[in-house]
C-alpha cells in the first residue's frame, strides 16, 4: 500500500514538472517579444527595453529563466503580471475562492446527484428509471457555455429567483451567487457519472458473487451495499476524480458567461491581453489540480479495492 | 469478426438504454439536414446574414423573420444558418484528424508492444493532464487567436483518447488466431494491420470519429463562445450564443436559443450515432 501511494506520488510529480516545461516552454517559444506585450505595441527606447529585460528576467537563455521561474513557483512566485503591474500571485489570489467554492458545489453535485440518479436509474426499473436516462442523454448533450445562457435566461431573467452575475458578498451570499454557474458547469459531469453509475451498477448485479450472497440468505439491502454498490464504486470514483480535475478548465467557460472573478476567467483575459506570466500560472494550477485529485484517486480506489496496489 | 463486434456493440446497447431506430432515423435527418447547411448555409438564408437593421432590432420571432431578429436586427435565421459552415467543418477536421493520428499510434502500440508502447503510454500521460479547452486556450495565447490554434491544438488533444480505446481495440484483436495464422503465412505485420487489422476494428474507429466530433464541437465553440476563435461578424455558433448574451437580459433570448438548439442538436445526433457503433461517452473528455 505505501509503496504504491509513493509510485503513484512519484508519477505525479513527474507529470506535473514535464507539464511544466511544456507550459513554459510553448509561451516561450510564442513569436512576437514580450516586450510588445508589456508596452501594448508603443515604441520603446533602448534604455526602457533594458530596464524591462532586466525586470522580467527575459535575456537568459531558456533553461535558466525554466529553472528560475520553476525554483519561485514551486515558492508561490509566478512572477510579475504584465498586464496589472503586481505581482501574479496577488492577482490570482482574490480569485482563488471564488473558483475553489464553484468547483466544489459542483463537484458535490456531480458526485451527490450523479452517482445517486444512476444507481437509482439502475436499482429501480419503470418510470422513474427512464426518466433518468432521458434526462442523462439530454445533460449530456448540452454544452457547458449553452447551458450558462439558458439558465441566465430561465432562473434570473424570466423568473428572477437567481442573480444574474457576480460572486455575491459574505458566504451565504456567495453560494447563492454560485448556485446557477455550479449547475451549469456540472450539467454535463453530472449526466456523465449518472450514465456511468448505473452501467456499473447492473454489470455488477448480474455477477456470480451477488447471486451467491443472494442465495446464501443475505437481506437485499446488504448484498446491495456490501456486494454492489462497493464494486460498481470503483471505476465511478476514478472517472469523477478525472471529471472533477477538467471541472477546473471547464470553469474559465462558467466564469465568463456568469462574470465571476474566478481564475478561469483570469485565464481567459490573461490570454486576450498577452499576459504570459499570468498564463503560465492559472495553466500549471489547472494541470497540478489535475495531478491532485487524481492522487487522491488513486489512493481512494486502492482502498475500495486492495488489489489494484499489486499492479 | 464483425459479427463479434456488432454482438459486443449490442450488448453494450441494451445495457444502457441505448436510441431505438426510431432515434436513428432522426439523428440522420439532423446530421444530413446540417450538411445540407454546411454546404448551402449562406446560399439558402432567406436574408444577407450580415445586413443590418437598427430599426428592427430585437424582434421576436414572426414570419418575415423565423427566429426574430438580433440587436442589430440582422435575420438571426439566416445567421445560423450561414453559422453552420464554421461551426461544423472546424469539429469535423478535429475529428479527421485527431482520428486518423489516435489509430495510427493505438494500433502501432498494439502491434509493437515493448519500448514504442511504453513511450507512447507515458506521452499520452502527459498530454491526458492538459485537458482540451486549456491547450487550446494555451494554443490561442502562442499563436494568436483565429480557428487555427484552436483546431491544431484540440486535434492533438483528442488523438490519446482515440489512441487508447483503439489500442485496446487492437490488442483484442491482435490476440485473435487468424492473426498468428497470417504471422506463420508469412505476411508482414503492416499486411496485417492493414488488411486484417484496421477492417476488422473499422466499426471502433468510426465511432471514434463520431464521438471525437462532438468533443471537438463542445471545445471549438466553447472557445469562440469565449471570443478567443473565430471573430464576429462570422456568425459561427459559439458566436451568436454570445453575441445573445445581453439580448437575453433585455428579454429577447432568440439569437442564444436557436444558435443553442442547433448545436444541440448536432451534438445529440452525433452522440446518439456513437453509441450506434457502440462507444459510450468517455470520463474527461471534457464538455466546455
Amino acid at each position: 500500500m505505501t509503496r504504491f501511494i509513493l509510485r503513484r506520488f512519484v508519477h505525479g510529480v513527474v507529470v506535473v514538472l514535464v507539464a511544466s516545461v511544456v507550459i513554459f516552454g510553448s509561451l516561450f517559444l510564442a513569436p512576437g517579444s514580450p516586450i510588445t506585450a508589456l508596452t501594448a505595441g508603443r515604441p520603446v527606447n533602448a534604455h526602457t527595453r533594458a530596464l524591462l529585460e532586466a525586470r522580467y528576467d527575459l535575456n537568459a537563455p531558456f533553461v535558466v529563466q525554466y529553472v528560475h521561474w520553476l525554483g519561485h513557483a514551486v515558492r508561490g512566485d509566478f512572477g510579475t503580471s504584465y498586464v496589472e503591474s503586481e505581482s501574479v500571485t496577488a492577482v490570482m489570489a482574490p480569485r482563488i475562492a471564488t473558483t475553489l467554492i464553484l468547483v466544489s458545489m459542483c463537484s458535490l453535485l456531480v458526485i451527490v446527484v450523479g452517482m445517486l440518479s444512476g444507481a437509482v436509474a439502475a436499482l429501480k426499473r419503470g418510470p422513474i428509471g427512464t426518466a433518468i436516462v432521458v434526462a442523462e442523454a439530454i445533460g449530456l448533450g448540452i454544452p457547458t457555455f449553452v447551458a450558462s445562457l439558458l439558465l441566465i435566461a430561465i432562473f434570473s431573467v424570466q423568473l428572477h429567483w437567481f442573480p444574474v452575475f457576480g460572486s455575491g458578498s459574505g458566504f451565504i451570499d456567495e453560494i447563492w451567487h454560485l448556485t446557477l454557474p455550479s449547475v451549469a458547469l456540472a450539467l454535463g459531469s453530472v449526466a456523465y457519472i449518472g450514465r456511468l453509475t448505473q452501467a456499473s451498477v447492473e454489470g455488477e448485479l448480474q455477477k456470480e458473487h451477488v447471486t451467491t450472497a443472494t442465495v446464501r440468505g443475505l437481506p437485499h439491502g446488504r448484498v446491495i451495499r456490501r456486494h454492489v454498490l462497493r464494486n460498481a464504486a470503483i471505476p465511478v470514483t476514478t472517472a469523477s476524480g478525472i471529471v472533477i480535475a477538467y471541472l477546473v478548465v471547464g470553469a474559465a467557460v462558467v466564469e465568463t458567461a456568469f462574470s465571476l472573478n474566478g481564475l478561469g476567467s483570469l485565464l481567459v483575459s490573461a490570454i486576450a491581453q498577452d499576459d504570459f506570466p499570468v498564463i503560465q500560472a492559472v495553466s500549471l494550477v489547472a494541470v497540478a489540480a489535475f495531478v491532485v485529485i487524481g492522487f487522491i484517486v488513486d489512493a481512494i480506489c486502492a482502498r475500495l479495492d486492495p488489489r489494484i496496489t499489486l499492479e | 469478426m464483425s459479427a463479434v463486434g456488432a454482438r459486443v456493440g449490442y450488448r453494450r446497447r441494451a445495457r444502457l438504454g441505448g436510441a431505438s431506430n426510431v432515434v436513428l432515423v432522426l439523428c440522420g435527418v439532423v446530421l444530413a439536414a446540417m450538411a445540407v447547411f454546411v454546404l448551402l448555409g449562406s446560399a439558402i438564408a432567406p436574408q444577407n446574414p450580415d445586413a443590418v437593421n437598427l430599426q428592427i432590432a430585437l424582434q421576436g420571432p414572426s414570419l418575415a423573420h423565423l427566429f426574430g431578429t438580433d440587436a442589430t436586427g440582422r435575420d438571426i435565421f439566416s445567421r445560423v444558418l450561414a453559422g453552420a459552415r464554421p461551426s461544423i467543418l472546424g469539429p469535423i477536421l478535429i475529428a479527421v484528424g485527431a482520428t486518423a493520428l489516435g489509430t495510427m499510434i493505438g494500433v502501432v502500440a498494439a502491434w509493437k508492444r515493448g519500448v514504442s508502447d511504453a513511450l507512447l503510454s507515458r506521452g499520452m500521460e502527459i498530454l491526458f493532464a492538459f485537458p482540451g479547452l486549456l491547450m487550446a486556450m494555451m494554443a490561442v495565447a502562442i499563436l494568436g487567436r483565429g480557428l487555427t490554434a484552436p483546431i491544431v491544438a484540440l486535434t492533438i488533444a483528442n488523438t490519446p483518447w482515440v489512441a487508447r480505446i483503439i489500442r485496446s481495440a487492437a490488442l483484442r484483436e491482435r490476440s485473435l488466431p487468424y492473426i498468428a495464422a497470417s504471422t506463420v503465412q508469412g505476411f508482414s505485420g503492416f499486411t496485417i494491420c492493414i488488411r486484417h487489422v484496421l477492417p476488422n476494428i473499422s466499426r471502433t474507429i468510426w465511432a471514434q470519429l463520431a464521438l471525437t466530433f462532438t468533443y471537438g464541437m463542445t471545445d471549438l465553440l466553447a472557445i469562440n463562445f469565449l471570443g478567443l476563435g473565430v471573430q464576429p461578424p462570422t456568425p459561427d455558433w459559439g458566436v451568436l450564443v454570445n453575441e445573445g448574451q445581453d439580448s437575453i437580459l433585455q428579454g429577447a433570448p432568440w439569437e442564444t436559443l436557436f444558435a443553442s438548439v442547433f448545436i444541440v442538436l448536432t451534438i445529440v445526433a452525433a452522440t446518439a450515432l456513437s453509441a450506434r457503433l457502440g462507444e459510450e461517452p468517455i470520463a474527461g473528455r471534457g464538455r466546455a
